[in-house]
């Protein structure tokens, strides 16, 4: 029955590639999102009929040996296929009415079922090997979401950039999976994870290795410093697919893949220590380029970096659990924000920079407060927000795993978080009106809207039975001082935002605009890109067909020397017998 | 008996094809199915070996073998010829007989090396294979195509040359240790050999291997045929893939330590072919080089897999030769249906047409080894034995496997999607034979790599001869 999880969304996949033309655009629709719930009853279904066995397990067939398809449904594959068939559904939702009037809805609902199933895969898989399947559909699915409309081509660029940037994270992941393999014999993950604990003593090479190639893969697909710059490009896609890019799928996958194997992690300290380093830098770096964006959509994708940054901040302390907790508020606050950012979109024209918006409080009132509530929960209003929850356990357990020094990182990421949303929501929503707003959203758009800010609040509400679910961590007796300080650290932020950005003059800010020149990008276009292009432009007309054409001619010199010979001429070659025979007869006689 | 009926069959009926005028099209494809369902009654009924004197003072015989890594081969083979047939359909206008006559010849030539054991006979179809090559491209060819057809001859001929100087020296050698004349590889396989005469010996085949797989050095002559063959996608679907097949059915089995001795360099080869195809297929602009070097970066996989000289790796080299057949051909084939191979004047052919875009697209993940995909399959296996040999060497296969996806996605970014270039006339979606015959490849492609099973126990049951421990 576990297979039909990922299988029903494959189905409608199945169904919308090769029927489409067949099918009106309606039902098209609705076989993109039924498939998707039906997927997500039969995940509840399941989840409750099993609850109280560890772990569940599924076999259907052998595929490359030794490993097979097979899946398995523990506490942290049904958190996540929960999140993604529910985030999945709500985001199919809204895309039957965002996506309505565009020609091609029914390639974007196979698409968007697609994402769904390798995503479903990814979390569901018993073995590294369909794991990485699922990986690897992801990124193929995000390629094809990122490069929709095609016909731009700034959109292909993106969607190159993100599928050769998470490749680059994929091989690692790949060659760790390879010496996984050989030094354990299994690539089963369950008993990979039970073989390493008996087996290797921590901080054995080998650990240490795998785990680095794993680290690698994340960060290539949760778009951590260095390799994050494919998703702010990845923005040019429809609106939808980036929540679903942004909260369910794709970049939770480097998450969900290290909390999967935190055992592995728990044996190579020195990573441990890295993924710690990765998330501190990541989480900074990413809500400070938030801070400088001036189109909507950027900024939410900063803000992701930097949010999952946080995951692997928990991550690298050692507390997967707080991870998953965060990667569950994040998913429903963020959705709930690309969403959002979708009906302003839409309802202004497709203008997403910030600074021709504003004033959109009082038109389109359920969006705003919808918005404000996911806003709230980005920044980790205390008390009231889920986001609130997740953070403050995520900066206890590194308190108490790492000391003080990563814990102020955290709170200056936050500080930094809570500016960013507050020069955000100011810009947007606030101030005076600068575009028309041409449209109110409809029910399939403010419905996931709903939903998703109820969760949003209280999903933070779950955090001691999740935990005891996941694992039985407790949340770390923490110094009061250091909680009550990070918890005040928003309210700063807020308070601070208003006052910088609340009276701001569109023209000086977009000045700010420029800073943003030294980039990243350039660095990668510099070292990487030029040297490559300039030696494939200079090796171009391969100069092996150089070589075998000197060849060739040399060949051909003999070729003519020899036929000068044959001039016709009796006398000529009777002169050459003769001095040919005496110098033969000279010879014999001396000799 | 029927081994040798799989051999003469498309063999004579190429001569009846030849005469049958405007029917050659439709008589080459039934001869085509025809003697596939030969090979699998053969293969299903186990009637898998055939042995006939030819010229018995010189120890020639007809001695013919069907095994797990012939029947795979023999039917991606099939499959190819089929492709080519059905792709060339309406397009070929002159002496359509004898176009189609061809490809049946060459068909024949490339069981007869498949199915040789015999060493002699293996070079006589070695050379046989080549003719129907070269008279397709220089009467149909594109560009170029005299300069293309006579620097394939003189490649792939005087490398032949070559091998069959290693044959013969092995047959002397052996007939001066056992007083016995043959050229039967089972027999040969016997044979002591110092170190150094092994060495050569090897060599020599290794030349003709390395140019027909081809590996980096000896490839020049690969993209000026794409370039110019009428016929490519049966080129890179089986004539290519025979390189490998002699490295692994003659050259390792024969010279195991020699092969262990050269395995580093040839390593070393792959490893710039790897890179050097990679890079090339970044930047040329026609999509048949662009294929081209992008089937020497796959081939020096192959060659690194070859040489890491392990059970795992060999399996992973069979499959990735059946799936990249399927893929590569099958990208060659649409392009060829396009008509326009300049990058500058394609581009946003998905608002045109999108069902052979969609094709394209899957096509060229597979190549791209997405899993699933039918590649990936092969590439997993051939990688695991790599990097058991050598974690350096997986290093850099990995590193293929991002160019790979660098060139790839450019092709898709040039053909695909952007703009709808008006200078484009490009309007032909696919018809329905070619849309059943690219579902079929599709579905095989998808088949292997979802259950890729059926094809690892027909890999399984491969005869090889095992000398001194090559193959575990």
């Amino acid at each position: 029955m576990l297979w039909c999880v990922p299988a029903l969304p494959l189905v409608s996949f199945l169904i919308l590639l090769l029927w489409q033309s067949f099918l009106p655009r309606a039902a098209q629709a609705v076989i993109g999102v039924i498939f998707i719930i039906m997927s997500f009853i039969v995940s509840i279904v399941i989840g409750v009929g099993v609850s109280g066995q560890p772990a569940y397990h599924e076999y259907l067939w052998t595929w490359i040996p030794p490993s097979h398809i097979g899946f398995v449904l523990d506490p942290l594959s049904f958190l996540m296929i929960v999140v993604i068939t529910l985030v999945g559904s709500l985001v199919a939702i809204y895309s039957t009415r965002f996506m309505g009037d565009d020609p091609s809805m029914g390639r974007f609902f196979a698409y968007l079922n697609l994402f769904v199933a390798s995503m479903l895969v990814l979390v569901l898989a018993d073995n590294f090997l369909l794991l990485f399947a699922g990986w690897e559909g992801v990124g193929l699915c995000s390629y094809l979401l990122i490069g929709f409309w095609y016909q731009k081509p700034q959109t292909s660029k993106a969607a190159n950039k993100a599928f050769i940037m998470t490749r680059i994270g994929d091989v690692f992941l790949l060659l760790g999976i390879i010496y996984l393999s050989l030094e354990l014999g299994t690539v089963n993950i369950i008993e990979a994870m039970s073989q390493m604990i008996e087996l290797w003593p921590p901080g054995t090479f080998a650990a240490s290795l795998i785990a680095s190639c794993f680290l690698i893969g994340a960060m290539g697909k949760s778009a951590q410093v260095p390799l994050q710059t494919w998703l702010p490009d990845a923005m040019l896609g429809p609106t939808p697919a980036s929540a679903l890019i942004h909260a369910a799928t794709m970049v939770t996958a480097g998450v969900y893949l290290m909390a999967r194997t935190a055992p592995l992690f728990a044996l190579a300290p020195q990573v441990q220590s890295a993924v710690m380093i990765v998330g501190a830098v990541t989480l900074v770096i990413g809500s400070l380029y938030a801070l400088f964006q001036s189109d909507l959509k950027r900024v939410l994708a900063y803000s992701t970096i930097s949010q999952i940054g946080y995951m692997f901040l928990a991550l690298g302390a050692g507390f997967p659990g707080a991870a998953m907790f965060h990667f569950m508020t994040h998913a429903f606050f963020k959705a709930l924000l690309f969403l959002g950012a979708g009906v302003i979109g839409e309802a202004l024209h497709h203008e997403y920079n910030m600074y021709k918006m504003g004033g959109l409080r009082q038109k389109l009132p359920l969006t705003y407060y919808t918005f404000l509530v996911g806003s709230a929960s980005l920044a980790g209003l205390p008390l009231v927000t889920a986001g609130f929850y997740s953070k403050e356990l995520i900066l206890g357990v590194t308190y108490a795993a790492a000391g003080p020094l990563f814990w102020a990182i955290g709170c200056l990421g936050a500080f930094f978080t809570a500016l960013y949303v507050g020069r955000m929501v100011i810009l947007v929503f606030f101030g005076t009106a600068k575009t028309e707003v041409s449209m109110q959203p409809g029910w399939p758009m403010t419905l996931p809207l709903v939903i998703l800010a109820v969760l949003s609040i209280f999903s933070g509400g779950f955090e001691g039975r999740l935990l005891a679910y996941l694992g039985g961590i407790n949340h770390p007796m923490v110094d009061y001082v250091a909680y009550i300080a990070a918890s005040a650290i928003p309210l700063f932020g807020l308070l601070f935002a208003w006052f910088i950005f609340h009276k701001q003059s569109p023209k000086k800010a977009r000045t700010r605009e420029s800073r943003e020149s030294f980039d990243f990008d350039q660095i990668y276009h510099f070292l990487f890109i030029k040297p490559y292009v300039k030696i494939a432009s200079l090796l171009q007309s391969d100069g092996f067909n150089a070589v075998y054409l000197w060849l060739s001619h040399i060949i051909g010199m003999f070729h003519n020397l020899l036929s000068r010979t044959q001039t016709g001429r009796i006398e000529q070659y009777l002169t050459v017998v003769v001095a040919s025979a005496i110098t033969v007869i000279g010879y014999l006689v001396l000799s | 008996m029927i081994l040798l009926l799989l051999l003469l069959c498309p063999l004579a009926l190429g001569f009846i094809t030849l005469c049958s005028g405007r029917w050659a099209p439709l008589l080459a494809l039934c001869v085509v199915i025809i003697n596939f369902c030969e090979a699998l009654y053969a293969w299903i009924v186990g009637l898998n070996l055939f042995l006939e004197p030819w010229i018995a003072e010189w120890g020639v015989h007809v001695h013919l073998r069907l095994d797990g890594l012939s029947f795979a081969m023999i039917t991606v083979a099939h499959i190819m010829a089929l492709s080519a047939i059905i792709g060339s359909w309406a397009k070929i206008r002159e002496k359509i007989a004898l176009f189609y006559a061809n490809i049946l010849w060459l068909l024949a030539g490339v069981i007869g090396v498949l199915l040789s054991v015999d060493l002699l006979l293996f070079f006589v179809f070695w050379e046989i294979m080549i003719i129907p090559l070269y008279v397709s491209t220089t009467l149909w060819g594109g560009a170029h195509r005299l300069f293309a057809s006579v620097q394939f001859l003189i490649f792939t001929q005087v490398s032949g040359l070559i091998m069959l100087l290693s044959i013969l020296a092995l047959y002397f050698a052996h007939h001066a240790q056992t007083g016995i004349f043959s050229f039967d590889f089972d027999i040969l396989a016997h044979t002591e050999l110092s170190a150094s005469s092994e060495l050569w010996i090897l060599l020599g085949f290794l030349a003709a291997f390395l140019v027909k797989l081809p590996a980096f050095g000896f490839h020049v002559w690969l993209p000026a045929i794409f370039e110019a063959s009428p016929i490519a996608p049966l080129l890179v679907g089986i004539m290519v893939k025979t390189g490998a097949y002699g490295i692994l059915r003659f050259a390792i089995p024969l010279f195991p330590h020699a092969c262990s001795l050269i395995a580093p360099f040839m390593m070393a080869l792959g490893a710039l072919g790897i890179i050097y195809g990679a890079v090339l297929a970044f930047s040329q602009n026609d999509l048949r080089k662009i294929l081209a070097y992008a089937t020497i970066s796959h081939m020096g996989v192959v060659l690194m897999a070859l040489f890491s000289m392990n059970a795992l790796a060999y399996n992973g080299v069979i499959i990735l030769l059946v799936t990249e057949a399927l893929s590569t051909g099958g990208l060659l084939l649409l392009f060829s249906h396009l008509g326009e191979f300049d990058l500058k004047n394609l581009g946003g052919l998905w608002a045109r047409v999108p069902k052979l875009s969609v094709v394209g697209l899957f096509l060229i993940m597979s190549s791209i080894g997405l899993p699933f995909m039918g590649n990936f399959v092969g590439e997993w296996l051939a990688m695991v034995g790599i990097f058991s040999v050598s974690i350096g060497a997986a290093c850099i296969m990995a590193l293929g496997l991002v160019l790979s996806a660098i060139y790839y996605l450019r092709l898709i970014q040039k053909i695909f999607f952007g703009p709808l270039l008006s200078s484009n006339s490009i309007t032909v979606e696919l018809s329905f034979l070619q849309m059943l015959l690219f579902s079929g490849l599709i579905s095989l492609l998808l088949g292997i790599g979802f259950y890729p099973e059926p094809l690892l126990s027909v890999i399984d049951q491969t005869n090889f001869v095992v000398k001194s421990g090559s193959y575990e």
